[in-house]
């Protein structure tokens, strides 16, 4: 079958940067569907994309569907023959709605019964004919988060297309979309220049020769070539000023898809400016300019200096930068304006207008979240066995935490929230500790490490750690997990919940947050009782109801430990090590736990002694669960009659101290070999002990020996819940060792 | 190029393409949208094609004449072309070549901003122009007005007149622009800034302020009931000014500022809609009208 390349191509007003990549791989996605669907077999699909277009170039594609058989059911045979087995009208007219002769209507039984069947060989159609209809489909398909109408035209799409261009090898393919005009693909096989550098039509001679074509016209369509042409030229420039560029990923990535034809231009502002906080410098460059801040040296001071991306070429370039310079110079007097209105007061002062900002309509003002994260951020210094002193420095940043929401620089610059609090506070002269917990308070848990004791940069000095070490890390691990777990129990009560798809008030994240806040510290602060905590904050300070405020923390409970659960799954751990570790008896919802039990467990399993762990813990799970769960209390030894039982109890209590040590350092593979001792037993007691036995006191007993036994093998995760092989076919591995 | 020349130019252009040569309206409001030839113009399936000059005052962005950008009040251009020309990039790229502003010497981008006035009801995609990272032109497809879906769709175009000159003459602040020959915008304006920022930040009465929102919204409901839709709508631009001064002194709460917003959403949705009745009443008269239209094809 002879192939041909496939070239579509939209070119529209420039589409949102924030679209295009999803956009380019959408529509390869929808080529590559719409190419199986049509039975059209081909080669490597690669999608393009620049503002103004987005093509998609199949190479080798079929030229048409090759011929197949069909075979259709007709009447059923009772219908399509008569007493003397000659066909009916019925059967007459399938046959010839089908095109095929009555007598070669072939008869088989179904389920459903015995029917006529028509068979017949369906010509494959030339690709180059199926195209305009799956192009159509393709682009009803697509779907963007933001859609718009332009004109008077009935369609709607990211931007308003201006033309298509479709090739089958060097043959233009006439494309049109109801409800657009006809002529968007007029003249045949043309695209469109760079806007400026090379205005107007371009001929595409054929499919593959697209990009090559584009590029004589100054439109770069592969984003990779774009991003390597900036990020190179880019570190070019700032190397020749003798310093380095900032090549903030996502700033790079936004840069790739607002140009066609990128050219990277350095440039520079007054030096005065760099006395402003370092934030405020990059996030005006970065934000409101899209300019790349250039340092002194790897990672060092900011120099005052950028490096802009042009869409455009080499030519009049001083008047370009002139006009870059002047913007950004105006953009740093305004940033200036207002952090020097900040500063006539101390961060602290702004706390008497917190009354006036509304946290949530029903949760209060931001002052009242501030005197919440106070008692809740006390409770947490407590828990994390902070010491006086520190726990000083978790009140005073929660006390502090929320006044750069009335800043005029965060309410210029949001995304600074936080970082400029922290700002502020050192500028104040309060403790390090306590500017730290306050920049890193809305950071993902892995972020926050450089900055609490850092030197106070946006994504700058990594230094984990700085002065105070772990205890400045805890203050700002308070603060950071009071405030999340505040939102958390305020948004359940006020009755916000995240949806399939929905979570307005960032709910699931907020959740995360905690857990991972947690987690990476190592430090045993229990889900349940943070909930609860919470809760009480609301309580003492809201006065709103306890009986709803603990329906708040039970759903806040179960958002944590699904989030939970949800980041050991990322992180690998099989669905049923998860549901064990769930179900433990001793790990007290501290993530940390959970996190390395679970972690243990996936490796103990590949073990070949562990079946016999596991063969154990089932067996006491199987009563004992239902003994626990009962409420039987412990079994009293006065009551054993069989030998079998002393035997068991005697070893459940010998083993149980040891366990405890066991699980308390962390030892999750000792404490599992533990309890293999514990096996014969178990196995004992159970094949030649009676449990349900007919007297009361005798059951209740030995139910309750049960509940001992399970309590301790499922301390670190009820091993009934792992989906395994059956016990003694566990192969053991090489590696896991 | 002095400003006023610019003006003139931008006039003579946009009249050359069908526009109606336009006038300012006679109340504070923040944009050139709220001018009743956009506001309601773009309602119902009518052609319209407008453009005019419209002092835009937003108190919150008064800088006390210290910034070299930042205005309390800022002079826009405002085109706006109902239903869009599928050309309507190019039309305005021309323009600014009309005003000695050379695509192949700059860097232009349409870089995404879609556009939303709570105020209005009213939503739009678009893009902010940048001239050489200068936000220069605000690009609005209107998709709502008012609440109610825009259609035909109208495409508004809004300079910001200040920006442009100051680039088209190489000042390093607005003040330094010549509005005339030997009169700089600093001469006309820059007393004025200080002032209005002096007084929105730090004097403007807020007692009286949400008194005057309260008088104007129920003045507002009652030339609405009695069909009279123009001083309606006039209420609500007093509104709007009144919110902005609130906002800006800094008083206005989070719920607060929903609370205002909403209201006067509701008062513009009502003039919208009788806006709409008015004209389908009198069997939309530019309907026929050639003004703005070429062809049957949908663009």
């Amino acid at each position: 079958m002879s192939k041909r390349d496939l070239l579509l191509e939209i070119g529209m007003e420039e589409v949102p940067a924030r679209f295009l990549p999803g956009f380019v791989a959408g529509l390869r996605e929808a080529l590559t569907g719409a190419l199986r669907a049509a039975r059209l077999e081909h080669g490597p699909v690669k999608g393009y994309g620049a503002p103004r277009r987005v093509a998609v170039l199949a190479q080798g594609v079929d030229e048409r569907q090759a011929d197949r058989e069909v075979e259709t059911r007709g009447p059923s045979a009772a219908a399509a023959y008569d007493a003397e087995g000659r066909p009916t009208r019925a059967a007459g007219g399938f046959a010839r709605g089908q095109g095929v002769p009555v007598e070669e209507l072939a008869r088989r039984g179904t389920p459903a019964g015995e029917y006529v069947f028509a068979r017949r060989t369906e010509h494959g159609r030339l690709t180059a004919e199926l195209l305009p209809a799956m192009v159509s489909d393709m682009l009803y398909g697509l779907q963007f988060p933001r859609q718009m109408r332009w004109g008077d035209c009935d369609f709607l799409f990211v931007r308003p297309i201006r033309w298509l261009l479709c090739m089958l090898g060097s043959e233009p393919v006439r494309v049109a979309l109801s409800g657009l005009p006809a002529d968007l693909d007029d003249p045949p096989g043309h695209s469109r220049g760079h806007r400026f550098l090379a205005p107007g039509l371009v001929r595409v001679t054929d499919a593959r020769g697209y990009s090559e074509a584009l590029r004589k016209a100054s439109v770069i369509v592969d984003p990779a070539e774009r991003e390597k042409l900036i990020s190179d030229g880019a570190a070019a420039l700032a190397a020749g000023a003798k310093g380095t560029i900032d090549l903030l990923p996502d700033l790079l990535e936004e840069l790739v898809w607002l140009a066609e034809h990128p050219y990277p231009v350095l440039g520079s502002f007054a030096e005065s400016h760099l006395e402003l906080p370092e934030a405020i410098l990059t996030t005006s460059m970065r934000y409101h300019q899209r300019f790349f801040p250039v340092r002194r040296g790897a990672g060092g001071e900011l120099a005052a200096a950028f490096v802009a991306v042009r869409d455009g070429g080499g030519e009049h370039l001083d008047v370009v930068r002139r006009g870059y310079e002047r913007v950004l110079a105006a953009r740093l007097a305004d940033a200036e304006f207002f952090f020097r209105e900040d500063r006539k007061r101390s961060l602290a002062a702004g706390a008497a207008e917190l009354a006036g900002v509304t946290y949530h309509e029903r949760l209060g003002s931001m002052a009242d979240k501030t005197r919440r994260l106070r008692h809740l951020g006390v409770w947490l210094a407590v828990q994390l066995g902070l010491s006086a002193d520190q726990a000083g420095q978790v009140d005073r940043a929660a006390e502090l935490a929320k006044c750069d929401l009335v800043t005029r620089v965060v309410r210029e610059f949001p995304v600074l929230q936080g970082i400029i609090g922290g700002e502020y506070a050192r500028l104040d002269r309060e403790d390090e500790a306590v500017a730290a917990a306050i920049a890193s308070q809305y950071l993902p848990a892995d972020e926050a490490a450089g900055h609490a004791g850092g030197a106070g940069r946006t994504g700058g000095a990594r230094g984990a750690g700085g002065r105070n070490g772990a205890g400045s890390a805890k203050v700002a691990l308070a603060l950071a997990v009071a405030d999340r777990a505040d939102s958390l129990v305020g948004h359940a009560f006020a009755g916000v919940r995240p949806t399939g798809s929905e979570d307005p008030y960032g709910m699931r994240r907020a959740a995360s947050g905690v857990v991972a806040w947690l987690r990476a510290n190592g430090c045993h602060v229990r889900l349940d009782e943070l909930a609860d905590a919470a809760g009480r904050a609301y309580r003492e300070v809201n006065g709103f109801d306890g009986e709803a405020l603990q329906t708040a923390a039970g759903e806040v409970l179960q958002l944590l430990t699904f989030r939970l659960e949800a980041l050991l799954g990322e992180e690998g751990c099989a669905y049923d090590e998860i549901a064990a570790t769930a179900a433990s008896t001793g790990l007290a919802l501290v993530p940390g736990l959970w996190s390395s039990a679970c972690g243990a467990l996936g490796q103990a399993r590949r073990q070949a002694w562990f079946a016999d762990v596991v063969a154990g813990g089932v067996r006491a799970a199987g009563l004992g669960a239902g003994a626990l769960a009962g409420l039987t209390g412990p079994a009293r030894p006065e009551g054993f009659v069989a030998p079998e039982e002393g035997e068991l109890h005697r070893a459940c209590q010998a083993a149980a101290p040891e366990l405890t040590q066991h699980l308390e350092s962390g030892r999750f593979i000792d404490y599992w070999r533990r309890l293999l001792e514990l096996k014969e037993p178990l196995d004992r007691f159970l094949d030649r002990v009676l449990v349900m036995a007919p007297e009361e006191d005798l059951r209740r007993n030995r139910l309750a020996l049960c509940g001992t036994a399970h309590d301790l093998y499922a301390r670190a995760g009820d091993l009934s819940k792992l989906v395994t092989a059956p016990a003694g076919t566990a192969e053991e591995t090489r590696g896991a060792r | 190029m002095y400003l006023q020349d610019l003006l003139m130019k931008l006039e003579r252009f946009w009249a050359a393409r069908g526009c109606l040569i336009w006038f300012p309206y006679d109340l504070e409001k923040g944009a050139g949208t709220m001018n009743p030839a956009t506001f309601f113009r773009a309602i119902g399936p009518e052609p319209w094609r407008a453009a005019y000059i419209e002092p835009s005052r937003r108190p919150a962005d008064g800088r006390y004449g210290e910034n070299p950008n930042r205005l309390y009040q800022h002079l826009q251009y405002q085109v706006v072309l109902k239903p869009s020309p599928a050309d309507v990039q190019d039309i305005y790229l021309a323009s600014l070549v009309e005003l000695g502003i050379d695509p192949l010497a700059h860097d232009i981008r349409f870089v995404e901003d879609n556009w939303e006035t709570p105020v209005l009801g009213a939503w739009g995609t678009g893009w902010e122009v940048w001239l050489d990272g200068q936000e220069i032109t605000q690009f609005t497809y209107f998709q709502q007005i008012g609440g109610m879906d825009v259609r035909p769709v109208a495409a508004e175009i809004t300079y910001g007149l200040e920006r442009l000159a100051a680039y088209v003459q190489g000042c390093d602040t607005v003040y330094e622009i010549e509005w005339a020959p030997g009169v700089t915008y600093g001469e006309l304006f820059h007393r004025a800034e200080y002032e209005h920022s002096a007084y929105g930040f730090d004097l403007a009465d807020t007692e009286m302020l949400a008194r005057v929102f309260d008088l104007n919204e129920a003045e507002a409901r009652r030339a609405l009931e009695a069909g009279l839709l123009r001083p309606a709508y006039d209420c609500l631009l007093k509104c709007s000014h009144a919110f902005n001064l609130l906002d800006a002194r800094g008083t206005v709460s989070v719920a607060q500022r929903t609370a205002l917003l909403g209201r006067c959403r509701v008062m513009s949705r009502a003039c919208a809609r009788a806006y709409l009745a008015q004209r389908e009443a009198l069997g939309f008269p530019l309907l026929g009208a050639s003004q703005g239209r070429e062809g049957g094809d949908c663009r």
